[in-house]
């Protein structure tokens, strides 16, 4: 209640705060989020209300530390002065004895974020292809993030990969980092893949800021228009193909060949390369799609293990040992086997 | 009285199918919130484990035979001569036969390939890729 007056705008005193339409969405597999309205009355006796988003780390998130909020701060508040749909983080806060756990404090921005893998929102998707704006509104959020100035906005503390091939064989070793905390890993598809990945790493020319899941259902949408990227978790400094192989993956879409349900690809390409300056490289994509086979078992992996030592009794995790052998089908298809 | 035998204990596979429809059709539809979809991933989860445990002794012998087959492809090959790492590897994979086993034979050829020779890794490869291949293909009839 003492940092409410630090938000753009309140001034004065605050008195009988009290937190109102208080809502939790639908339940991811990392952060638990809450959206509420702070509603209190200033020190002339005006009752002030402001819309507000709480992100809270339980401690045992798919991504384990990798999903650290205090770096997600630090992301956001980069952002700010930017042309990137982000919302405003106001306060991130280590300190468990007051919601148990470290959360984030930020602006509630309006919009909403259909399901893309469920029939209403296929079906939302659709028809807003078919009015023909989302499309651009979708493409022209990612083109800003490759645009952006990630040094001037400070982001160079993700780490910056050296030249070559670091960015990718960064990429590698941080997935198998994940697997190793999860516990041994026997899977000889896999260790194939990581074979071919490391042998076959390409360079990277161009570094950008790099969001890593960039897809409806990470995106908040308000009136065909995004307003917010959401999900900032397996953002990197990177090879900007490594976003638009996962644009690209038929991963990402459902029952049309629309990218991530939305968007023609031809007009992706096109207005991703003018917008960016940035010619789209498709073997190099075909070699992200790879990587991200061996992310997704690798999350595979940290899930199952997480249910596997106790960690969670969300049985959703339990489930998630029999998506290893699908993602490994794909990869060794991928392989050519 | 009838000679046939009739059962008293459910089969384990019939048994978690059966415990799969009634957290599917009985639990999941009395319950809210997220119960709800606790109770139907119980029953995915539940029906994935039912057809695993079925599927069980079929796969095994399957990936025996595959075992011995690769067994003898590598004795084959053997004979031509081994680096060391992939010597180590597939002695291994004779005694073990075991997934950790094909791990290692996968890495040691990656490592030892300019030893091998492009042709010759590939070759090698390719006989591991179709016990792999086998494999996965066997884990899909319960996993997807």
């Amino acid at each position: 209640m003492r940092r409410l007056p630090e938000l753009p705008g309140v001034a004065g005193g605050v008195a009988n705060l009290r937190l109102t339409n208080i809502e939790r969405p639908a339940v991811g597999w990392s952060h638990e989020i809450w959206l509420f309205d702070a509603v209190w009355d200033d020190s002339g006796g005006n009752e002030v209300s402001r819309s507000l988003c709480v992100r809270i780390d339980p401690g045992n998130t798919l991504l384990r530390e990798m999903s650290d909020l205090g770096t997600q701060f630090r992301v956001l508040k980069g952002l700010q002065a930017s042309n990137v749909p982000s919302p405003t983080p106001y306060w991130y806060e280590s300190d468990t004895s007051i919601l148990g756990n470290p959360f984030i404090v930020m602006d509630r921005v309006p919009g909403t974020c259909p399901n893309p893998w469920g029939s209403d929102g296929r079906r939302y998707y659709q028809e807003a292809a078919d009015r023909g704006v989302l499309p651009g509104s979708f493409t022209g959020a990612l083109t800003a993030l490759h645009n952006l100035d990630w040094r001037a906005a400070g982001l160079d503390f993700l780490g910056v990969p050296g030249p070559g091939t670091d960015f990718s064989l960064g990429e590698i070793a941080k997935w198998k980092r994940l697997m190793e905390q999860a516990g041994t890993v026997h899977e000889p598809i896999l260790t194939d893949l990581i074979c071919w990945l490391e042998e076959n790493a390409p360079v990277t020319e161009r570094l950008v800021l790099v969001h890593g899941a960039y897809r409806t259902g990470n995106v908040l949408i308000d009136g065909d228009r995004v307003s917010a990227i959401l999900d900032w978790e397996t953002q990197v400094i990177g090879d900007p193909m490594y976003d638009v192989a996962y644009m690209l993956s038929d991963l990402n879409r459902e029952g049309t060949d629309l990218l991530s349900n939305l968007v023609p690809r031809d007009e992706f390409i096109e207005q991703y390369e003018s917008e960016t300056g940035i010619e789209v490289d498709l073997d190099k994509c075909r070699y992200f799609n790879l990587l991200y086979c061996m992310r997704s078992v690798a999350f595979w992996v940290s899930a199952s293990g997480l249910y596997a030592d106790g960690s969670s009794t969300d049985l959703r995790l339990a489930r998630t040992a029999w998506s290893i052998p699908v993602v490994l089908d794909r990869a060794a298809r991928e392989l050519g086997y | 009285m009838s000679d046939s035998v009739k059962p008293v204990v459910t089969p384990a596979p019939e048994l978690l199918a059966r415990m799969s429809a009634t957290a599917k059709q009985t639990i999941a539809p009395n319950t809210s919130g997220p119960a709800k979809s606790q109770a139907f991933m119980l029953a995915v989860v539940l029906e994935k484990l039912a057809r695993q445990i079925a599927l069980e002794p079929k796969h095994a012998a399957a990936a025996e035979r595959d075992h011995d087959a690769l067994c003898a492809d590598l004795d084959r090959e053997h004979a031509l001569g081994f680096p060391a790492r992939t010597e180590v590897a597939a002695r291994a994979v004779h005694a073990e036969g075991d997934a950790a086993s094909l791990c290692g034979l996968v890495s040691a050829l990656y490592a030892d390939r300019a030893a091998l020779g492009d042709e010759r890794f590939h070759r090698i490869l390719g006989m591991v890729r179709g016990v792999l291949r086998a494999d996965v293909d066997r884990r899909m009839e319960y996993s997807a």
